[in-house]
C-alpha cells in the first residue's frame, strides 16, 4: 500500500514536470499563417537598406481539386530595413498573416547587393534562426530586379520558386553545368581560407510584364526564367561571371557532376556527341618557386549518342579517335573556365583549400597572397576518356 | 458500495428458505415442501407414481426445459411403471439403481442439495417413507451447434467456434488434446446464478503456481451472478486501472489449444461462447493462429503489419493534429500547401475537427452494432455520404482529416484482439488533447507516461511487455517475427520452468 503512494507520487511528479519544463508552446493553426516558400534579397544603396521581397503560397489556388477563384498561386510583397529581421518585421504592416520560414524553398540574392554590398552579412540571420533552414538552394539575379524576377508565372510547377529549383536540378543532373549551391556551401565557402562561393544566375527571357500575369500560363507565348551563368566572388563581392559551357570546370573539379554532353569534332565540318555518364577528377595543388602549380587529374567514362560522320565505328582506331577528341575537348572546357577564375583573381574551385589541407606550411606562407598565387598558377589538365558504348546502332547512316 | 448491499440483501433472502431441513418419511409433505420453497413454478414438473400392483409411492420431479424429458419418461417413469418392487425389501434404492438407466445417480436427503439438484436440471425421485431422495443427472439444455467462429475468423484454419454449453466447448479441447494430461477443475460462481466455471490446464505444461492463483482468484470471486466471462475478467485481472487487457478472450478452440500447450490456463464458463485464457502478454495480443498456419515469412509480416496498425491506430490522429499546429517545418511542403488550402475555409480548430470526426466515427460504429440488421444498409449510405463528402463538401472538416480518421478506425480494426483496439481507442483521445496542447512533445510525455504504465502492468505474476521488457533473447522467436515452426524448440515465460522444450526429442538432454 505505501510502496503504492510513492509509486503515485512519483508518477505525478513526473507529469508535473512534463507540464512546467516544457517552455513555450507555439500553437498556430494552419489558416493564420502564411507559408513563406521564397525570399529575396537586395540592396538599395541610395538609402542603405535592404528590401526583402517575400513569396508567400497562397492556399487555396494550390488546392487539388478547385476551390480557387483564379487568383495568383502566390503573393509577392515588398519590404525595407536597415536589418533582414527588420524588414520582416516590416512586412507584418503589409500582410495579414503571421510569415513562417521553415518552408522556404530558395533565396534570391539581387546583383546590387551581390556588387555594392557583401554576401558576408545577409546569412547570419538564416543560420542564427532555429525556424530557417540552412539546406536551400541560393541563386542570384542577373540583369533583372528581384521582384521582377519572382513575379515571372509558371505553368508546370504552380509555385515560381519551386520551379526554379526544379531548374538547377535538372541542369545541374542532365548538363553539369550548373550545381545546386546551398546555404551552407556558401557559408562554408565564405568562412573556409582558400576558397571562394559561386551562385548561379537567373534571367528573364521574354516580356516581364506579361510574365507576372496570368497570361503567362494562358497563352504559349510564355515568358521564361532561365539560368544564365555562375556569379563569381570575391572577398564575398560579385566580381564576374563564368558563362556556358565554361561552368562544367566548376562541377567536375568539385566531383558534382553526374551526366554531362560532350560536343566533339569529326571531320571538319560535322561533330559527333558524347554523353559522359561517370567523372571521377583529382586536383593536386603545390607551390614550387613560388608559382603555384595545379594538376588535375580527370577520369570519364561515357557513350556514344550521336554520330554524324560517316566513319565505321567498330573499327578500335576510330574509337581511340573519337576518345582522345572527348579528352581535349574536355580539358579545354576544364581550363577555360580556370582561366576566367583566375582572370577575376577568385579561387572558386577551393584550390586554396587543397593546398591547406596537403602543404599546411607552404599555405600558411603565401595565404595573403593567395589569390594572386592562383591568378598566376600553371595548370596541367589530364584527362582519361573511355567510351563504354555507342548505343543501339552500330554503323551511322551512309551520308 | 453496491456490491457490499446487494449481497447482504440475497444473503437475507436465502435465509426465509428452509436451506438445511431434512426430508421427513411423508412423500407428500416432502413434494408440498418443495414445491412451496420453488415457488409452484409452473415450468416444475411433478409426477406422482402409484402403481396398483406397486405398495410404493413415488414422486418424480424435474423442471421442464432445462432436462431432458425424452429420456426421463423412457429411462425413469416407464422402470418406475412397470416394474414390480417388493415391499418387504429393505433396499429399495439398491432395487431401483438396477432399473433406472441414468448413468450418474446420487442420494440425498437435505432439501438444500435437492432443490439445487431441480433448478440444475436434475431429476429427484423420491419414495414414500423414506427420509432421503436419488437424485438423477439429466441436465440437457437446448444449445446453438457449433458455427463458424463470427468474431476471430482466419483464412486457413479450424471453422469451429465454442458455443454457450459449457461442456461443448470442454469436449472441442478435448478430442483436441487426447492426453490424460488435460485437467479441467470445476467450481460454482455466483450466489444466485450458480454458474459453473472450469479451468482447463495440462498438467507438466503449466506452472503449478498460476494455475493455483487462477483457482484462488476465482475462489475470492464473491457476487450474486456472472453473466459473461468479462464479469470473472474483472474481478481476476491484476490491475483494474488499465486500458490494457490482461486478459484474453477467444473464441477459437485452436486458439485455446494452442495456449494451453504454452502453459497457459483457459477458462470455461457456461452461457457464453467466450474463453478467458491467462496470463497474458502485450506481444501475444498481436498473434494470430493464422501466423501458425501460414508461411513464416508472410506470418511474420503480417505481425509487423498489426503492430504498425495498433501504432498508427493509437497516435495517427495525434501525430496529424500535432504537426499541423505546432510544427509545420515538419511537413514536406508540397502535402502542408496542400493541407493549408483543405484547412483554408474549416472555421474550426484542427482538435475540433478531430473530435468532431472521430466522435462521428465511434457513434457511427455504436450505430452500425446495436441497430436491427435490416437497417444496416441505410447506416452505411448516410455514414459513407455523410463522413466522405457531404462534411467535406460543406467545409465542416477537411478531406485530410476525414482519411486520417478513416485509416485510424481502418487499422484499430486490423488488430486480432478486440480488447488491444478498446485500448488503443480511448488512449487516442487522450493523445489528441495532449497533441493539440503540447504538441509532439506531448504525444512523447504521454507515450513515456504509456509505457511506464505498460511496464508495470502483470498479469498473474507474469510481466506484461515480457519477453521484450524483461528482455529474454531465447523467446525473441517468437514475437516480432514468427521463425520456422522446427526452430520454436521452447516454450515461452508462462509454461513450466522444468519442461521448455516442445520439439525434438525431450529424453535426449537428459
Amino acid at each position: 500500500m505505501r510502496e503504492n503512494r510513492v509509486r503515485t507520487k512519483i508518477s505525478f511528479l513526473i507529469i508535473f514536470l512534463f507540464v512546467v519544463l516544457s517552455g513555450c508552446s507555439n500553437y498556430t493553426e494552419l489558416n493564420e499563417i502564411a507559408i513563406v516558400l521564397g525570399i529575396g534579397i537586395d540592396y538599395i544603396p541610395e538609402k542603405d537598406v535592404y528590401e526583402v521581397t517575400y513569396q508567400v503560397v497562397n492556399p487555396s489556388e494550390n488546392a487539388a481539386r478547385g476551390t480557387g477563384s483564379g487568383g495568383t498561386p502566390v503573393i509577392n510583397y515588398k519590404s525595407r530595413g536597415k536589418t533582414i529581421s527588420e524588414a520582416a518585421g516590416n512586412s507584418t504592416n503589409i500582410f495579414p498573416r503571421k510569415n513562417i520560414y521553415s518552408h522556404i524553398q530558395l533565396v534570391l540574392i539581387g546583383e546590387q547587393l551581390a556588387k555594392k554590398e557583401s554576401l558576408n552579412f545577409i546569412f547570419d540571420v538564416f543560420e542564427r534562426d532555429a525556424g530557417v533552414r540552412v539546406n536551400v538552394p541560393v541563386l542570384i539575379t542577373r540583369n533583372a530586379d528581384i521582384k521582377t524576377t519572382m513575379d515571372i508565372l509558371s505553368s508546370i510547377d504552380k509555385i515560381p520558386v519551386r520551379s526554379l529549383v526544379g531548374k538547377v536540378m535538372n541542369a545541374s543532373d542532365l548538363l553539369g553545368e550548373h550545381g545546386e549551391i546551398k546555404i551552407y556551401d556558401i557559408i562554408e565557402n565564405l568562412t573556409n581560407e582558400g576558397s571562394e562561393p559561386t551562385i548561379s544566375g537567373i534571367s528573364i527571357r521574354g516580356n516581364s510584364k506579361t510574365g507576372a500575369s496570368k497570361k503567362n500560363i494562358e497563352s504559349m507565348n510564355k515568358t521564361f526564367i532561365f539560368l544564365n551563368g555562375i556569379a563569381v566572388f570575391n572577398k564575398g563581392k560579385l566580381v564576374g561571371w563564368i558563362d556556358g559551357k565554361k561552368t562544367k570546370s566548376l562541377q567536375i573539379i568539385k566531383n558534382k557532376i553526374r551526366t554531362s554532353s560532350l560536343r566533339i569534332h569529326c571531320d571538319q565540318k560535322r561533330y559527333n556527341n558524347l554523353l559522359v555518364n561517370h567523372l571521377k577528377s583529382k586536383s593536386k595543388v603545390d607551390l614550387q618557386n613560388s608559382q603555384a602549380v595545379i594538376t588535375i587529374q580527370v577520369n570519364a567514362f561515357g557513350n556514344l549518342t550521336e554520330l554524324l560522320c560517316n566513319k565505321d565505328i567498330s573499327k578500335r582506331e576510330v574509337i581511340k579517335e573519337y576518345q582522345r577528341k572527348g579528352e581535349q575537348e574536355l580539358e579545354k572546357e576544364i581550363k577555360d573556365g580556370i582561366i576566367v577564375a583566375q582572370k577575376l583573381e577568385s579561387d572558386v574551385f577551393g584550390f586554396g583549400e587543397i593546398l591547406r589541407n596537403t602543404h599546411q606550411k607552404k599555405w600558411r606562407k603565401s595565404k595573403q597572397q593567395w589569390n594572386k598565387l592562383f591568378s598566376q598558377a600553371k595548370v596541367n589538365v589530364k584527362v582519361n576518356l573511355t567510351i563504354e558504348g555507342t548505343g543501339m546502332r552500330i554503323k551511322p547512316y551512309p551520308y | 458500495m453496491w456490491k457490499k448491499v446487494s449481497l447482504k440483501q440475497h444473503k437475507s433472502s436465502g435465509n426465509t428458505s428452509s436451506s438445511d431441513d431434512l426430508l421427513t418419511k411423508n412423500l407428500i409433505e416432502n413434494v408440498g415442501q418443495i414445491k412451496e420453497d420453488l415457488g409452484d413454478c409452473s415450468d416444475l414438473n411433478v409426477r406422482m407414481i402409484k402403481h396398483k400392483e406397486n405398495p410404493f409411492a413415488f414422486a418424480v420431479i424435474h423442471i421442464d426445459g432445462i432436462s431432458n424429458t425424452p429420456k426421463i419418461d423412457e429411462h425413469v417413469i416407464e422402470p418406475l411403471l412397470t416394474n414390480k418392487f417388493d415391499p418387504a425389501s429393505r433396499t429399495i434404492k439398491d432395487e431401483l439403481q438396477q432399473v433406472i438407466a441414468v448413468t450418474n445417480i446420487k442420494e440425498k436427503n437435505t432439501f438444500k442439495d435437492i432443490l439445487s439438484a431441480i433448478v440444475s436440471g436434475g431429476t429427484v425421485i423420491l419414495i414414500d417413507n423414506d427420509p432421503s431422495a436419488l437424485i438423477l443427472s439429466t441436465r440437457e439444455i437446448e444449445s446453438r451447434s457449433i458455427v463458424e467462429p463470427t468474431t476471430q475468423t482466419v483464412i486457413r484454419g479450424p471453422k469451429d467456434s465454442f458455443t454457450e454449453n459449457l461442456r461443448t466447448n470442454t469436449s472441442l479441447v478435448r478430442s483436441r488434446i487426447q492426453s490424460p494430461n488435460l485437467r479441467l477443475d470445476s467450481m460454482i460462481i455466483g450466489e444466485v446464478t450458480q454458474t459453473q466455471v472450469e479451468i482447463m490446464y495440462i498438467k507438466d505444461i503449466a506452472d503449478e503456481s498460476i494455475v493455483k492463483e487462477v483457482k484462488n482468484r476465482l475462489q475470492k470471486i464473491k457476487i450474486d451472478g456472472i453473466i459473461e466471462s468479462a464479469y470473472i475478467e474483472g474481478f481476476i485481472q491484476d490491475e483494474m486501472q488499465t486500458p490494457f487487457p490482461t486478459v484474453q478472450n477467444t473464441e477459437r478452440p485452436d486458439a485455446v489449444v494452442g495456449n494451453l500447450l504454452e502453459g497457459r490456463v483457459a477458462i470455461f464458463m457456461t452461457g457464453t461462447p467466450y474463453v478467458l485464457i491467462v496470463p497474458v502478454t502485450f506481444t501475444q495480443l498481436f498473434q494470430s493462429p493464422e501466423d501458425y498456419y501460414q508461411n513464416q515469412y508472410i506470418g511474420s509480416v503480417l505481425r509487423i503489419l498489426r503492430l504498425g496498425a495498433f501504432f498508427l491506430a493509437l497516435y495517427a490522429p495525434a501525430v496529424y493534429v500535432a504537426m499541423i499546429t505546432h510544427h509545420q517545418a515538419l511537413v514536406p511542403t508540397v502535402l502542408l500547401v496542400s493541407i493549408a488550402a483543405q484547412r483554408e475555409a474549416i472555421p474550426f480548430p484542427a482538435i475540433v475537427e478531430a473530435f468532431i470526426m472521430e466522435i462521428t466515427f465511434e457513434v457511427l460504429r455504436e450505430a452500425g452494432i446495436r441497430m436491427p440488421r435490416a437497417v444496416g444498409s441505410a447506416l452505411s449510405i448516410v455514414g459513407a455520404l455523410i463522413l466522405g463528402q457531404a462534411a467535406v463538401d460543406a467545409g465542416f472538416v477537411s478531406a485530410a482529416m476525414v482519411i486520417i480518421v478513416s485509416v485510424t478506425a481502418i487499422a484499430s480494426f486490423a488488430l486480432p484482439n478486440y480488447n488491444l483496439g478498446i485500448a488503443a481507442r480511448s488512449l487516442r483521445f487522450l493523445l489528441l488533447i495532449v497533441a493539440s496542447y503540447a504538441g509532439l512533445y506531448g504525444v512523447l510525455a504521454a507515450s513515456l507516461i504509456i509505457g511506464m504504465h505498460m511496464c508495470s502492468l502483470r498479469s498473474f505474476g507474469v510481466p506484461y511487455l515480457s519477453p521484450i521488457a524483461p528482455f529474454k533473447l531465447k523467446e525473441q522467436k517468437d514475437v516480432l517475427f514468427r521463425f520456422a515452426l522446427p526452430n520454436l524448440i521452447n516454450r515461452p515465460t508462462p509454461a513450466n520452468k522444468k519442461n521448455r522444450v516442445r520439439i525434438g526429442n525431450r529424453n535426449e538432454g537428459e
